[in-house]
């Protein structure tokens, strides 16, 4: 359903992202690895509006998005949960969770797709008068997901949700990733666990430098000798 | 009130057309006579542009007459306009004027803080300043050679309020001055602090007591502590220097907290303004404000200045639109004196010359629209420049003080209430 | 006793009004990042529109306001579009230029408009006053102050419970997020600066009967706004309420025991020391990165 064809994207000098290619389907949970600064935050922030000096082609069920401005690119569908959360840090749970349905459309659905997030997320509910400055990085991690989600989306991306977690919640979270796919919201995830990752995607790529230089079923790839010595040290 | 521009375009526009041969007329005799250039620095934006653009348009018109009279020694005259908004401003403006456009002669300033520089500028490259508006005493104390003021110094501004509370105020209130309770407000630039010390020291002499001396910011917002203060004295005269935005507030102020002194006398700037009169209507009426003079009695008057006053209120009127008042006719004043009195009667326009002439002026009181006449002290101060007093009847101002230029007797001594103005 | 009540009151009274001008302020700084040094002329030209509909018009100010704060947004709108949002991706000192020098403009094109002379906007209850026992009390500056204080709570409530607001409030906390959240945050600048204005254009009108206006009136009471909105927290509206008030007061009172000419002076050390004991101000936060509305 989502489609990416030649995406670019240069930062001034710099070409952080080079005429990448890929796929999302429906049901599908989508990694994305590669070492730091290989380029994958860029692309999520290409696809979701965020970098302007972008090229190339992105459609979402055959709607071109392109051109879209970062808030119309939501209302179509995609939502993109950055890097760190980026919560509204004064606003209390609930605040954050129900900006999540700014969009016009999603307004009306708004208490529906709360209940659905409270259940999906029932330690949220507790904290919905806690500002999210006071919450934990777990916590920060659900309630940024919780918000991606209020929008209804057709796609949610990740970047990095487990970063700074602890082993536990790391699992907590790559449980919640498959339910949401279960519940039928596709997501593309950039994780640096890379095993994790790839255990639970359905399908992958590795970038390196901009470029996209593997790509094939999660674990398929695990098995890759190349690819485990590149990421897994082994 | 000055803001019906379509007469004055209009004249601008024809002004433009006949303007064009007149011009080249003029620069084609000039490479045998050249013109005498006279640097004005006054300030013409900020916060004291409303006197500044005055006291200009006054020199303004002054220059235009004495070109249309043939100008001086058959050598026309051209103004050039030098912003002194701040000292910084008039520094540079004066420098730029010396080196740019080879001003020699300069004439200013309106507010002290651009005169004071102005002119140490200029004595230090030997050009000549020609002061009459700002009043800061040390102007004349600092030994310049070639610095001269024409108009008042805070001494002379201040004196007339405490001399007409003395003798016109006090009797007509039944109160010996000696019992006289005054309060002195001012605000706090050097103009305030200067023009009301000399009231101050003027009361003194006189024997009156100073009950409240107060100062305060001309910017402030809220000058009710300042009337509670006065209120709880309760003074039978406020003897005020203020400018316009603060008199006007300090006016409503007073008469929403219903309290008035049975006399109140302001010591310039705002109070003989119109912008005054028209922020409190009515209320104006019964204030007395001692400045410059406003108008002199015709009677004491030559007849050539009495000639003067009628072209210069007719130039003015026309060129600006507005009745020229006590700024704009007190610019008049120093361009006058300037062209006529010293730069007509100089060997040549260097500054020495230019001294010369004007150590030796003895110009009869009476010679000029505002009454003064001139003669310059050794350092460079006119002894023939007074202040006056004004009163407002009937939302107008009244010369009532001194004698010579008085054209009315007061009224609302003391002040009746509020509503009854 | 009484002189301690009226002083109080008096302060209280003007500082409403500081408060009024500096919530626009601080509203605009806490979501564009942008110090608006042009906020006081925008007060000017609310004052000269109030008073040219009262003069030719015959428009009373509080009936004009009706016209002048929606103009004073539409102005704002304009401004922003033209001058502040090329500039908002531009580094600070960029948009300091640009609001100063828009600042210096102003008052040019006023001073050439209208010259400096003031002008002054008289209505029959200019200086109308009632008394309760030994206070003096003038309707119109109760007025001011409480239509002051309603359009700052107003102002509050707004930002806290309507969408806009609240997309205001996320997008002063993080512009970023504000975006994947489907704020359009252009807009939203667009609406925050024309909402400063209008605040301030409201400030004007209030003040039009009280002071007379000239090109350099709102650069002159501005300097108190800053002030004020440091000391209040940048971006913070009720800091700039509570810090309205107080810096009215506190004038109000040295004025009074000091003198006037140190009023200024006594602020400035009050404000020296908040800032010494609470760099941040009343309710400002770490790097002022937030708005808050408590
Ligand atoms: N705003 C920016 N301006 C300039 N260069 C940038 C910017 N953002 C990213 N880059 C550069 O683009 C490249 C890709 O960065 P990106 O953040 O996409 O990497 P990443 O794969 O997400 O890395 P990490 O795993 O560390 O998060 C890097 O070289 C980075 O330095
Ligand atoms: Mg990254």
């Amino acid at each position: 359903m989502l489609n990416v064809r030649d995406l670019s994207v240069r930062y001034g000098d710099v070409l952080a992202l080079e005429k990448l290619s890929f796929s999302v389907d429906a049901g599908q949970i989508i990694g994305l690895v590669g070492s730091n600064g290989a380029g994958k935050s860029t692309t999520l922030a290409a696809i979701s509006g965020l970098v302007k000096g972008r090229t190339g082609h992105v459609d979402l069920a055959g709607q071109d998005l392109t051109s879209l401005a970062a808030h119309d690119i939501v209302a179509q569908g995609i939502v993109h949960v950055p890097e760190g959360r980026r919560l509204f840090p004064f606003m209390t749970v609930q605040e954050n969770l129900e900006l999540g349905a700014y969009g016009r459309a999603a307004r009306v659905r708004r208490e529906e797709q709360l209940d659905y997030v409270f259940t999906l997320l029932p330690k949220l509910a507790e904290r919905r008068q806690q500002l999210a400055v006071t919450l934990s990085g777990g916590e920060q991690q659900m309630v940024a997901i919780g918000r991606g989600l209020m929008s209804c989306p057709k796609l949610l991306m990740l970047d990095e949700p487990t970063l700074g977690l602890a082993p536990m919640l790391v699992e907590e979270i790559f449980r919640l990733v498959r339910a949401i796919r279960d519940n039928g919201v596709p997501v593309l995830i950039v994780e640096q666990q890379v095993v994790h990752v790839l255990e639970c995607a359905d399908y992958a790529y590795v970038l390196e430098s901009g470029h996209c230089v593997m790509q094939g079923n999660g674990r398929d790839l695990l098995q890759d000798d190349g690819l485990r010595r590149a990421y897994l040290g082994l | 009130m000055s803001l019906s521009k379509p007469g004055m375009s209009r004249r601008v526009a024809s002004g433009l057309l006949i303007g064009v041969p007149a011009a080249t007329l003029l620069s084609r005799r000039t490479i045998a006579q050249e013109v005498i250039k006279i640097g004005a620095i006054f300030p013409l934006t900020g916060a004291n542009s409303v006197f500044g653009n005055q006291n200009f348009q006054g020199v303004d018109i002054a220059v235009d007459l004495v070109n249309e009279r043939g100008g001086v020694k058959g050598r026309k005259v051209a103004l050039f306009k030098g912003d002194g908004h701040n000292p910084q401003g008039a520094i540079s403006e004066t420098n730029r004027l010396m080196s740019r456009e080879g001003v020699r002669i300069f004439v200013g300033s309106s507010t002290s803080a651009a005169g004071m520089v102005g002119s140490q500028e200029a004595e230090r490259n030997g050009a000549f300043y020609w002061e009459g508006m700002a009043v800061a005493n040390g102007y004349s104390e600092r030994g310049f050679k070639h610095a001269f003021r024409v108009g008042l110094n805070a001494s002379g501004l201040g004196q007339p309020a405490p001399l007409y509370a003395a003798e016109v105020v006090a009797p007509l209130l039944k109160i010996d001055p000696k019992n006289l309770k005054v309060a002195v407000i001012a605000e706090d630039s050097a103009f305030g602090t200067d023009v009301s010390k000399a009231a101050i020291e003027q009361a003194e002499k006189l024997g009156i007591r100073i009950g409240l001396k107060e100062l305060y910011s001309a910017r402030t917002t809220d000058l009710s502590p300042l009337v509670l203060k006065l209120r709880s004295l309760a003074p039978d005269v406020i003897i005020a220097t203020q400018f316009i935005n603060d008199a006007i507030l300090l006016q409503r102020q007073m008469k929403e907290m219903g309290f008035a002194p049975k006399a109140f006398i302001g010591t310039s700037a705002g109070h003989s303004t119109i912008s005054f009169a028209e922020a409190i209507g009515k209320d104006v009426n019964g204030i007395f404000s001692s400045s410059f003079p406003l108008e002199a009695n015709p009677a004491s008057l030559t007849a050539a200045t009495r000639a003067d006053l009628e072209e210069f209120t007719k130039r003015y009127k026309a060129k600006y639109n507005v009745t020229p008042a006590v700024q704009e006719s007190l610019g008049f004043v120093v361009g006058l004196s300037l062209l006529r009195d010293i730069v007509a009667n100089a060997s040549d326009v260097t500054a020495p010359a230019l001294r010369e002439a004007a150590v030796k002026a003895d110009v009869p009181v009476g010679s000029y629209i505002n009454g003064w006449g001139m003669k310059l002290d050794e350092k460079g101060q006119n002894q023939r420049a007074f202040g006056s007093v004004v009163q407002w009847q009937d939302q107008r101002m009244i010369p009532v003080y001194p004698q010579a230029s008085k054209l009315k007797e007061p009224i609302m001594v003391p002040l009746p209430a509020w509503n009854a103005r | 006793m009484d002189i301690y009540l009226q002083l109080a009151l008096s302060g209280l009274f003007i500082g409403g009004i500081y408060a009024l001008i500096s919530v626009g302020l601080t509203l605009v700084f806490g979501v564009l990042r942008v110090v608006n040094f042009a906020h006081g002329e925008y007060l000017t030209i609310a004052m000269f529109m109030t008073y040219f509909l009262f003069h030719t018009a015959g428009l009373d100010p509080f009936l004009a306001s009706v016209i002048v704060v929606p103009l004073m947004f539409l102005l704002g709108l304009v401004t922003e579009r033209l001058l502040i949002r090329p500039t908002l991706d531009a580094p600070h000192v960029v948009q300091v230029f640009v609001t100063f020098a828009l600042s210096v403009f102003l008052q040019n094109v006023l001073l050439a408009l209208f010259t400096s002379d003031f002008r002054s906007v008289r209505t029959a209850y200019a200086t109308a006053a009632f008394q309760i026992g030994p206070l003096y009390v003038s309707w119109l500056r109760l007025a001011a102050f409480l239509a002051a204080i309603a359009l700052a709570v107003g102002i509050a409530l707004f930002l806290k419970y309507s969408y806009m607001g609240s997309a205001i409030r996320a997008t002063a906390q993080d512009r970023r997020s504000a975006r994947l959240v489907g704020i359009n945050v252009d807009r939203v600048y667009a609406i925050t600066f024309a909402l400063g204005c209008a605040l301030v254009g409201a400030a004007g009108v209030l003040l039009s009967p009280l002071f007379p206006v000239n090109p350099y009136t709102g650069a002159d009471m501005i300097l108190v706004a800053f002030v004020i909105v440091v000391l209040g927290g940048m971006g913070s509206i009720g800091g700039a309420v509570l810090a309205g008030l107080m810096i009215g007061v506190v004038e109000s009172f040295s004025s009074y025991f000091l003198g006037g000419e140190m009023k200024q002076f006594v602020y400035f050390i009050c404000f020296m020391l908040i800032l010494a004991i609470r760099p941040v101000g009343f309710f400002g936060r770490k790097g002022a990165e937030v708005m808050d509305v408590t």
